[in-house]
């Protein structure tokens, strides 16, 4: 371990930034699986490059850049060729964010809509985004289909983001 | 596990992210098709709007994450731990928004520590990140604080330990025994986000929130105090008084967290007092308006945060700045008085300023409006939007949740009642369920009521008696249909020949209003309430008055059964043509252009489609008369079709109907 590591400010900053890169990261491939796996592989890249990404002008854009390099890795492995378009309208995010200051959703925000949703429906969102969490699992065990439960989730997350919206404002999670 | 239990409330204003949030959503969770991720790549491709949407629901799937984390490590070490909202103050506000980030550095000194011994190079951030096991114990007798275990240590915790309001949401709001201390006494065009929405009528208790998503409600409080709610707002009853004085003034006061409130406060109520998260409001005798909104701060790099415009238009009230009341703003802070013509904004951690605010901008009555059903009982269990469908031998109506093809027993029957079978089904708009029964011979035929707050069924009217001593018939309501202004007509065959008939909803006396060319099946109103559509052999018709002409006849409408018009006016028909069971689209144009809407794919085991009826967003559910009970779902727009609900109490549910009521106007 280099001594870089040791260095508060870097892990601090690598830390402060975990949930903007994960919402990057899932921007870029709307796979929460994917998003995980590519969060931690960014985390251990970026502890092997700390000398780099200190000396890098803006670590944050630094890190969103190898973050992407990831990304596409992960898509070439990944035999996502029938995605391609899909992808490349994906990049167009990662480009006009590039250096951008993300302002993450505030998890207040989110605790109190959260609140808002029936304890069923607040399980069933939170399972979702559990690590692992499988949605043909959760649907045979509510012997619902996929369809099913899918679409209850939509409902669900279009209720919190409108919820969210109105409690913040549009600029609060943009 | 019922039916509401996955009750999410639809938004009121879908608009084009809807659509982009619905795609990536099924993206997200393995269930979109190939159709659906060209229109999504599409709309990334050439919207701006949609690649914000991108963004948010990213963010959104992050903040999940890492609240699913928290909670399960929450389960696991600390059972007690409950996430408080951040509600009444701003300073509760802010403490609870720095909790988020005081985990931080206890996470990062284990990392650092972490790696320093270990020369670990990989490591689990979020197991990191998860709070301590060792959590501070709460002294006996108190109720443990929320807040990250974590950070028990913290200036967060303290702050919350310093005052009652943080433990509120564990004692106060879902306490069976919380006082009674107002009531909704009207409102106007109200939504709300509530899972039980209140109706006029419904006792309010202290602790509880409403959320007025809009419209305008009137609250009344036990002491008086009359307060105009206008949405979008967040209010809550009987809260102020856990700041100052928990004993007392429960009854009295209330807080608003967004939106806009006017209050007028008899004599006897004079003390009222309105939180918001940056003042306390204490009325002095009178009539008064508070408006709480988000703004844009640049101090604090844009974010939102909550304003506060008070303007008094008669006697005074007292306003103190949140952070004041509570202690946290320098002691010499004295409260202010305004008076009439008066008006002030407040921003947090900021003096109060004089500023300039239209009394006229709050409303103070809630408007008249013509009720719709104005004999819709409160207790009623079906709400506008929810589907009914009967089973054909089993005598069963079945409610099913529209949003979660839930199913909940309404009503059944043994027997007793004339008809074999429950065939087709309507909802009057009063909230009454119509079945129309028969089928074998001597089981008779009729038209029966169910009320659905008990299941009681009574016999509206009966069309063959039952008993060996009637002849062999097949006299019945084949098809039933009722308008919004209560009328009630139905398909009557072979009496002699098929008619359409109009039931009074009162006497149940049968008038023939139309003869009609076939034993017919489908009925549905057409856009305008009064003209019906009528399907039976080969034919879909229109009925004007006592004149049923054909609109399109032949073999591309074999084996017609339910029948359904959209909004717009297109009209849909369920066939079945040799083996494909199809929904049909004809256009409303001279031609009548017949065009296939869906084709059920194969596997599925219904050998037809039974009645169609029209939900308030266009799309359609289908009964069928499959013995594993498929309750399907149409989208016009989408040209899909899905499984709503099977099995379970479902049964050959032929017919099938949605509750009428609350339509949206376009």
């Amino acid at each position: 371990v280099s001594q870089d590591v040791h260095d508060g400010r870097f892990t601090q900053a690598l830390l402060a930034c975990q949930d903007d890169l994960y919402a990057y990261l899932f921007s870029l491939t709307l796979n929460v699986d994917a998003a995980e796996d590519l969060l931690q592989q960014s985390n251990l890249v970026a502890c092997k490059k700390s000398r780099e990404a200190q000396a890098a002008p803006d670590f944050r854009a630094w890190l969103f850049k190898t973050a992407h390099l990831e990304v596409m890795a992960w898509r070439r492995k990944n035999r996502r060729e029938h995605l391609i378009q899909l992808d490349s309208a994906l990049d167009l995010l990662a480009e006009e964010d590039a250096g951008d200051e993300r302002k993450g959703l505030r998890a207040s925000a989110l605790a109190y809509c959260l609140e808002k949703l029936s304890p069923q429906n607040r399980e069933l969102i939170l399972r979702r985004h559990q690590p692992g969490a499988k949605v043909q699992e959760m649907a045979v065990e509510m012997h619902r289909s996929v369809d099913v439960v899918s679409n209850m989730l939509y409902r669900i997350r279009k209720t919190l983001l409108g919820c969210i919206k109105r409690r913040l404002g549009e600029e609060g999670i943009s | 596990v019922t039916a509401n239990d996955f009750n999410v409330p639809e938004e009121d204003h879908p608009d084009s992210t809807d659509d982009v949030l619905r795609l990536l959503s099924a993206q997200t969770d393995g269930s979109l098709d190939e159709a659906g991720r060209q229109r999504l790549t599409e709309l990334l491709t050439s919207d701006l709007a949609a690649r914000q949407a991108v963004r948010q629901y990213a963010a959104l799937t992050a903040a999940l994450r890492r609240q699913a984390r928290r909670d399960e490590a929450g389960k696991k070490q600390e059972p007690a731990l409950t996430l408080a909202s951040p509600r009444r103050s701003y300073v509760a506000w802010l403490t609870r928004l720095g909790s988020d980030f005081l985990r931080e550095p206890v996470a990062l000194a284990v990392l650092v520590l972490v790696m320093i011994s270990g020369g670990v190079l990989f490591w689990n951030l979020s197991q990191l990140s998860r709070p301590r096991p060792v959590v501070q114990q709460p002294p006996p007798g108190e109720p443990s604080a929320p807040g990250e275990p974590g950070a028990s240590a913290s200036r967060g915790d303290k702050t919350q330990d310093q005052h009652p309001i943080a433990n509120e949401n564990q004692q106060g709001a879902d306490a069976p025994r919380s006082p009674v201390v107002a009531r909704l006494t009207r409102s106007a065009g109200a939504t709300w986000a509530q899972q039980d929405v209140p109706v006029e009528g419904t006792d309010l208790k202290a602790g509880q929130e409403l959320s007025l998503e809009q419209g305008v409600a009137e609250i009344t409080f036990t002491t008086g105090v009359k307060v105009i709610l206008e949405g979008p707002a967040e209010f809550e009853l009987g809260t102020q008084s856990k700041i100052e004085n928990p004993k007392s003034k429960i009854a009295n006061s209330c807080s608003l967290t967004l939106g806009k409130l006017f209050a007028s406060v008899p004599t006897q109520a004079h003390g009222f007092t309105v939180q918001t998260p940056t003042l306390q409001i204490v009325d002095l005798g009178t009539e008064f308006g508070v408006q709480v909104r988000t703004e844009s701060d640049p101090i604090v790099g844009g974010s939102a945060v909550p304003t506060t415009e008070v303007v008094v238009v008669q006697g005074e009230v007292q306003i103190l700045r949140a952070e004041v009341a509570i202690a946290q703003a320098p002691p010499d802070t004295r409260p202010q008085v305004l008076k009439p013509g008066q008006s002030v904004i407040s921003r947090p951690n900021e003096e109060v300023r004089p500023a300039q605010v239209d009394p006229a901008k709050f409303v103070r009555e809630v408007p008249a409006v013509e009720k719709p059903f104005a004999a819709w009982p409160a207790d009623n269990p079906l709400r506008p939007g929810d589907i009914v469908a009967v089973c054909l031998g089993e005598q069963r109506l079945v409610k099913i949740d529209p949003r979660t093809g839930m199913q909940t027993l309404l009503a059944s029957g043994k027997g007793e009642f004339p008809g074999s079978h429950w065939r087709c089904v309507a909802v009057e708009p009063t909230g009454s369920v119509l079945i129309s029964t028969g089928g074998l011979p001597t089981s008779g035929s009729a038209l029966l009521r169910v009320d659905p707050r008990d299941g009681k069924i009574t016999v509206l009217t009966t069309l063959v008696k039952r008993g060996p001593q009637e002849p062999p018939t097949n006299d019945f309501l084949t098809g039933i249909a009722t308008s919004r202004d209560g009328q009630i007509l139905g398909l009557r065959q072979s009496h002699p020949q098929p008619v359409l008939v109009r039931i009074d909803p009162v006497s149940g006396k049968i008038s023939t209003v139309a003869p009609i060319g076939g034993n017919a099946y489908g009925i549905c109103f057409d856009t305008n309430g009064q003209d019906t559509f009528l399907t039976w052999y080969e034919t879909l018709a229109l009925q004007h008055a006592a004149t049923v002409t054909p609109w399109v006849t032949g073999e591309k409408l074999a084996f017609p059964t339910g029948v359904a018009v959209a909004p717009d006016g297109r009209v849909f028909v369920a066939v079945r043509q040799n083996d494909a069971r199809r929904v049909l689209q004809i256009g409303r144009g001279p031609d009548h252009e017949v065009s296939t809407l869906v084709t059920l794919p194969e596997g599925l085991s219904a050998p037809e489609l039974g009645h169609l009826a029209m939900e308030r967003d266009g799309s359609l559910i289908a009964g069928s008369n499959s013995e594993a009970g498929e309750v399907f779902r149409i989208r016009p727009n989408k040209k899909s079709i899905e499984v709503l609900a099977s099995g379970g109490l479902l049964h050959v549910p032929a017919g099938v109907a949605i509750v009428p009521g609350a339509e949206k106007q376009p």
